[in-house]
């Protein structure tokens, strides 16, 4: 699985990065970013998850993302707070595995 | 807050939040915003130069005769030669990353945008060599608007002009990057020609014509009123989730940027009173400490075992100005009990900075270090008075007279939350 994270820097993302690196697979790829950068990058990616800081962009992302099948959503407030990595891992998780 | 005052505020945040997103989503904004922070390493080099020459410089550090580096003081001078071609020329600079910035939004050659924003730059804001110089008066605070508007105004002809076929075609028998150049002339041609009518044949003096226009945004919109409107703001949208400097940046960058611009090269001038107060991360520093870092202590110290745990997940970050494990973590997200004292010490920490600048007890920043720079070196090195420190322990025993008795009500309830559990 394939996880993109952004926020206005990629910055407070690549904190929880690292947490959920430790609870990922081996051949999963969790990365950080801003949030400018998505269009031009999230076809590398199964699930674009969004700080819910900068969650007014959603709608626009979910229409550029949807039709090459890359799920879009934001991240839960108290999981991104608390830099929760395993609820942020299931959060993409479940949303991969919808289809 | 009762919850019905708490969704009011709510409601109102998230109408004010929905204008600025859509004007921060607007490309030409979007492309000023990353240009301006595509320039960064240039305004990191000047900073670092315009520095050296402030520690080495005797009295330039507001104590008289005093110099940290009085042995570099005979390269004073020269320090500045790499400030005045950076930080300096910021206008300049920023016509070719803006430019650039605004292609890749609309994923074209930012290559070729980036030759657009400089040509029309050096048109539009210089008459061109005179005896074989080439007056710079422009390339910086001045030019800043300039910059702006021709590059994102441009660079959007251009690709307009490469959309509709406006160019000239070779055969495909001719090698693709020799039709690819050639292809450039016809567009580039206009934009030159669009450009030069404006400077040269109207005799249009844009940089004049703009800075007259808004002289007086930039003059009146820097006043602690202001100020203290964009902390509330930036505050109820962070209260409702939202990045809250993301939002409201698009509209203050450009302008605190010319005051940074302008207070740095008053400061390579000589100047003991910059003209300039409102220096987003000079002051910025005074709210974080008055704010987040007292909210930490309090956490820190608290009697609830979950909040010391948010306190010690948030503690690192806060140090390095990260505050979302704060707001969304305890949360501050419609947090009725803590958005009171949130907004108090925003605007009672803003004003103590603002008043201590304004009657120079403390000095004014003339370099904006990374918005990650901890608070204790950021006002230092920003406004290079190492009595600007002062703002620490002012504020934040200011800070925690304020949040004290909120955070306990606060936490009295969480408290009892959690013996309900």
């Amino acid at each position: 699985m394939k996880i993109l994270l952004v926020c206005a820097l990629g910055c407070t993302t690549s904190l929880l990065v690292e947490k959920m690196k430790q609870v990922a697979n081996e051949d999963d790829v969790v990365e950080a970013q801003s949030v400018t950068e998505v269009k031009n990058i999230y076809k590398n990616y199964d699930v674009v998850l969004l700080g819910p800081q900068v969650r007014l962009q959603v709608d626009d992302l979910v229409k550029i993302c949807e039709k090459d099948n890359v799920k879009v959503d934001v991240i839960d407030f108290t999981a991104y707070g608390r830099i929760d990595g395993v609820a942020v891992y299931n959060q993409a998780k479940k949303l991969v595995e919808e289809v | 807050m009762e919850n019905k005052t708490l969704d009011k505020v709510t409601n109102f945040a998230m109408k004010i939040a929905k204008p600025m997103n859509k004007f921060a989503s607007i490309d030409g904004v979007k492309a000023v915003t990353i240009g301006l922070m595509n320039a960064m390493p240039l305004t990191m080099i000047g900073s670092i130069f315009i520095l050296l020459f402030v520690f080495s410089t005797p009295g330039q550090m507001g104590i008289e005769n005093f110099a940290l580096f009085p042995f570099l003081a005979g390269f004073a001078p020269k320090f500045l030669t790499v400030f005045l071609m950076t930080l300096n020329f910021l206008g300049f600079w920023c016509s070719l990353t803006i430019a650039q910035a605004y292609a890749e939004l609309k994923q074209f050659d930012t290559k070729i945008a980036g030759i657009v924003g400089v040509l029309t730059f050096l048109l539009l804001a210089t008459q061109g060599p005179v005896n074989g110089a080439i007056s710079v008066g422009n390339f910086g605070a001045t030019g800043l608007f300039v910059a702006m508007l021709g590059s994102v105004w441009m660079t959007k002809l251009y690709i307009f002009l490469d959309k509709k076929n406006i160019k000239l075609r070779l055969p495909s028998s001719v090698p693709s990057y020799v039709g690819k150049s050639f292809g450039a002339i016809v567009p580039m041609l206009l934009v030159a020609v669009v450009s030069w009518i404006i400077r040269s044949v109207l005799n249009l003096d844009l940089v004049a014509l703009i800075n007259l226009v808004l002289s007086p945004l930039v003059v009146n919109a820097e006043n602690p009123f202001v100020y203290s409107l964009f902390g509330i703001l930036g505050n109820l949208l962070w209260f409702c989730g939202l990045h809250g400097a993301a939002l409201t940046s698009p509209i203050t960058a450009p302008l605190t940027t010319l005051y940074l611009t302008e207070n740095a090269a008053a400061k390579a001038a000589g100047t003991m009173i910059l003209p300039h107060i409102w220096i987003p991360y000079t002051l910025g520093a005074a709210l974080f400490v008055g704010g987040f870092w007292v909210l930490t202590v309090l956490l820190l110290t608290s009697k609830a075992k979950h909040l010391k745990a948010i306190g010690r997940v948030a503690a690192l970050p806060i140090i390095f100005n990260v505050q979302e494990p704060l707001v969304f973590g305890l949360p501050l997200v419609f947090n009725g009990y803590l958005i009171i004292p949130w907004i108090l010490s925003t605007v009672v920490n803003g004003l103590i900075a603002w008043y201590l600048s304004y009657f120079n007890i403390i000095g004014r920043g003339f370099v904006d270090p990374s918005w990650a720079t901890p608070s204790f070196l950021t006002l230092p090195f920003s406004t290079g008075d190492i009595k600007s420190l002062m703002l620490i322990p002012i504020c934040f025993t200011v800070g925690m007279i304020i949040w004290f008795p909120f955070f306990k009500a606060f936490e009295k309830a969480e408290m009892a939350k959690m013996d309900k559990s």
